[in-house]
């Protein structure tokens, strides 16, 4: 069994910039979501093949959901685009995180003398930097919606007003602009804490009993890989769906 | 706190990486699938509408021509009783016409016939006389010519004979 380490290892440097074994499997899941995206482009048809058809149904689904949060299938189909790329890039790269590849392969380095594994692949977003990337672009992304839905004069009065009683609803305000920057905090820490801990479960299982018995626990990961990409992507939605009402007082 | 930061591996570096490897896979599946799968599925959306439309469409305009087709069966119906009464009256009066005109014929026919009839009795009537002229003339020279004591028997049968003769 290889060290459990909390952070992400280096596998080489392009330069001064650091590629880490979950940065490279986020860039499969890039190629892998590429080479679908092309695939289905090339043979896009009015009648669909089963390649398109499996994306519109996909691509229907997570539009209901969005209707039912924006009520509008203008609007779900504007923010189509955000809501569904999150959704399926932390899909695809949990479930890649889950494949036999990742983990076992690797390279054995030679550091100050000393020698390490280093795994090839690890699931992205059990590396910190990789959820936090994402929440901190879907935080940017909600506030610039927000922005173009309302103005941001109507945007930002959210969190810095003078509205009476003057000092509460300013100082609700300020606790709503605060609690901005706790959600990038809770959206990373939140599905970090679900891949890594489910990594290091099936790590554990695995090199306790290798045969049979980590099979429940696989699937129960991909579980939570779906349902983590899901709560990622609808809590963007619902703040999305929240920034771009424009509210009274 | 940059023990923690360590630990945690966080790293600028890679959080950019992570975030233009997202923008990258967000712009090209913005081009390469989102938009042009919302744009045929509109497409799609449409060209079915426009299809059951049309299909509503046809349909109406089947029930109107059915509609029409009834009413022009009916007029044709009417039309034709009509022609068929007109054409009855017409027949039964050129019947009557040609009927009339048959007995004025026959009628003219019977008074030719019945002329000629007794044209051809007068002149049946004239030549008999001529002849019974003719045969008493005969017989009277006849009568001359025999002798008195035998004219009575052989007088009274030759004329007899002469008059079977010549009938």
């Amino acid at each position: 069994m290889h060290e459990i380490s909390l952070r992400a290892e280096e596998v080489f440097h392009i330069g001064s910039w650091p590629v880490t074994n979950a940065l490279l499997l986020a860039i499969v899941s890039l190629l892998v979501l590429l080479s679908l995206g092309l695939a289905i482009k090339r043979k896009i048809n009015l009648i669909p093949g089963k390649i398109q058809s499996i994306f519109e149904l996909l691509l229907e689904q997570i539009l209901k959901f969005m209707d039912s949060v924006l009520g509008d299938r203008r609007l779900s189909e504007k923010y189509l685009p955000l809501i569904a790329t999150i959704f399926l890039f932390i899909m695809t790269s949990n479930w890649l995180g889950l494949f036999p590849f990742v983990g076992p392969v690797g390279l054995n380095l030679e550091h100050d003398g000393e020698h390490s594994f280093i795994p090839l692949f690890r699931a992205p977003a059990s590396d910190l930097n990789f959820t936090i990337a994402l929440a901190v672009i879907s935080l940017i992304s909600i506030n610039l919606l927000g922005i173009f839905a309302i103005g941001f004069k109507n945007h930002f009065s959210k969190f810095f007003n003078t509205h009476k009683p003057f000092p509460v609803i300013s100082f609700v305000g300020l606790l709503e602009f605060l609690s901005e920057f706790v959600k990038i905090v809770s959206f990373s820490f939140r599905l970090f804490g679900n891949v890594f801990a489910g990594e290091v479960l099936l790590l554990i299982v695995g090199f306790l009993v290798p045969y049979l018995v980590p099979l429940p626990f696989l699937f129960l990961e991909v579980f939570v890989g779906f349902i983590q990409a899901f709560i990622f992507s609808m809590l963007t939605l619902v703040f999305v769906a929240m920034a771009v009402k424009h509210e009274a007082h | 706190m940059s023990e923690l930061i360590h630990q945690l591996g966080l790293d600028w570096k890679l959080l950019a990486s992570q975030g233009v490897n997202f923008l990258i896979l967000l712009a090209s599946l913005t081009f390469l699938v989102y938009k042009p799968l919302i744009k045929i599925t509109e497409e799609r959306r449409k060209k079915i509408e426009l299809g059951l439309a049309g299909a509503e469409e046809a349909e109406k305009r089947l029930k109107q021509i059915d509609v029409l087709k009834e009413e022009k069966l009916a007029e044709a119906d009417k039309g034709a009783i009509k022609i068929i009464g007109e054409a009855e009256k017409k027949g039964s009066k050129r019947f009557e016409e040609i009927l009339k005109n048959a007995e004025s014929r026959a009628d003219e026919v019977m008074v030719e016939a019945t002329r000629v009839a007794e044209q051809k009795k007068q002149e049946e009537l004239n030549r008999l006389t001529e002849k019974a002229n003719a045969l008493i003339k005969e017989a009277i020279v006849k009568m001359v010519e025999l002798d008195p004591k035998y004219i009575d028997d052989k007088l009274i049968s030759r004329a007899a004979e002469v008059i079977r003769k010549k009938a």
